[in-house]
């Protein structure tokens, strides 16, 4: 079976492959030029919008506060392999530090502005 | 030219496959190198103790032997498409396996990886069998498909453009955000007292040569100095990064250094009239 042929304008179905490469390459500039576009209102770094090292968003820190009232800081490293500015990190790794550590009550999420969001453990 | 003229001009045509293969060997040999950093990612990932941040709601997640298996797939894949062998199926194969990992979760996506998989995926299409095993046995080579190889040049401007513009902003200008992305040993070269306008005069540099980067390439006056511009920017970002991205730069580096002889002359447009002016004996 001959999945990947050649482009031949003298084969009946050319014309019909010859409009598909058009509406590929139309297509993949529009997403590769929109796409960075739109990525361009939203807070840096954004994905699959070419911002390397556009800007650091300044990684959260976390506590966590168990039952009885006692509390410590969690470095990220403990639970996060490689750092990236581009992660939901404040609203991914707090339901996942109340499921590690048994007895954890809340999440303080420190964020480097000086804001602070609690996550209530269920 | 009407943009449908240029457009059916472009898809009808070809390119000398001599060029895109070599390529397309170097562009295997950064997936084959970043197969390995996407191996220590999904180890990480995999410890029990790892949070999961899915990018896509719902993106099955593969067994852990699984996902080494595909790591391995992805390297020998790679090994395949750098050396030509059956390179429409291992191009395919990789460009799948790669993407998977990009879509797996948010801390396994990067901005070089999602490059690798387009590049890795238009060289796919683009075919030809410039440098290739595949000449090798079936003693023709076939002249590479024009528009793919449009499309990678447009894919550097592009990338080179976006990153440039997304600089533009006081944080990266002052110097503060590359700062902290470079070698701590590199800040010790420099008294501290310059610092931090050295830190700034870098930041607005890199945005000049990446804006030169974006347009240069494509005029042939400006071809060369941009070229050994773009040589110097990339090599430098790679002595001087930390080391926790120094692989995925050292990557990125050799990505889009392997696509600079797309834009020189012997990879011109030539027009083509189906296979028989696309197949050349292996010899020329």
């Amino acid at each position: 079976m001959e999945l990947f042929s050649v482009a031949n304008p003298s084969h009946p179905h050319s014309t019909l492959r010859h409009r598909a490469a058009m509406a590929f390459v139309v297509a993949f500039l529009a997403v590769q030029i929109g796409v960075p576009l739109w990525k361009l209102i939203e807070p840096r770094p954004a994905r699959f919008g070419w911002q390397m090292f556009s800007g650091l968003r300044g990684l959260p820190e976390f506590r966590v506060v168990l039952r009885h009232g006692q509390s410590f800081d969690v470095p990220l490293g403990w639970h996060v392999g490689a750092g990236r500015s581009d992660v939901d990190y404040a609203g991914f790794l707090p339901p996942h530090l109340c499921r590690s550590y048994a007895g954890a009550a809340e999440i303080r999420v420190h964020f480097r502005s000086g804001t602070e969001q609690v996550y209530r453990c269920p | 030219m009407p943009l449908r003229t240029a457009l059916d001009r472009l898809v009808n045509n070809t390119v000398d496959a001599r060029t895109v293969g070599v390529v397309r060997s170097l562009v295997g040999l950064a997936a084959f190198v970043r197969a390995f950093e996407a191996g220590r990612l999904l180890q990480q990932w995999l410890l029990p103790t790892s949070m999961r941040a899915p990018l896509v709601d719902g993106f099955p997640a593969a067994r852990p032997e699984i996902l080494f298996l595909l790591v391995g797939v992805w390297g020998a894949a790679a090994a395949a498409f750098a050396a030509g062998w059956k390179t429409r199926w291992t191009g395919s194969v990789l460009t799948l396996v790669m993407s998977y990992t990009l879509l797996l979760d948010q801390q396994t996506y990067s901005n070089h990886l999602y490059l690798l998989i387009l590049v890795t995926g238009l060289l796919t299409l683009a075919g030809g069998g410039g440098l290739s095993i595949d000449t090798r046995l079936s003693g023709h080579r076939e002249a590479a498909l024009a528009w793919p190889v449009f499309l990678l040049k447009s894919q550097v401007s592009i990338v080179y453009f976006f990153a440039a513009i997304t600089k533009m902003n006081a944080g990266y200008i002052s110097g503060e955000t590359l700062g902290l992305q470079l070698h701590p040993g590199f800040w010790m070269l420099i008294p501290e007292e310059f610092a931090a306008r050295a830190a700034m005069g870098l930041a607005v540099a890199s945005i000049v040569i990446e804006l030169a980067l974006a347009f240069g390439l494509w005029w042939k006056r400006m071809r060369l100095p941009v070229i050994g511009t773009g040589l110097l920017f990339h090599f430098g970002l790679v002595a001087c990064v930390i080391p926790s991205v120094s692989l995925q730069i050292f990557v990125f580096t050799l990505l889009m250094l392997a696509l600079y002889p797309l834009f020189f002359d012997g990879a011109q447009i030539r027009p083509a009239g189906g296979i028989a002016s696309r197949s050349a004996p292996a010899s020329r």
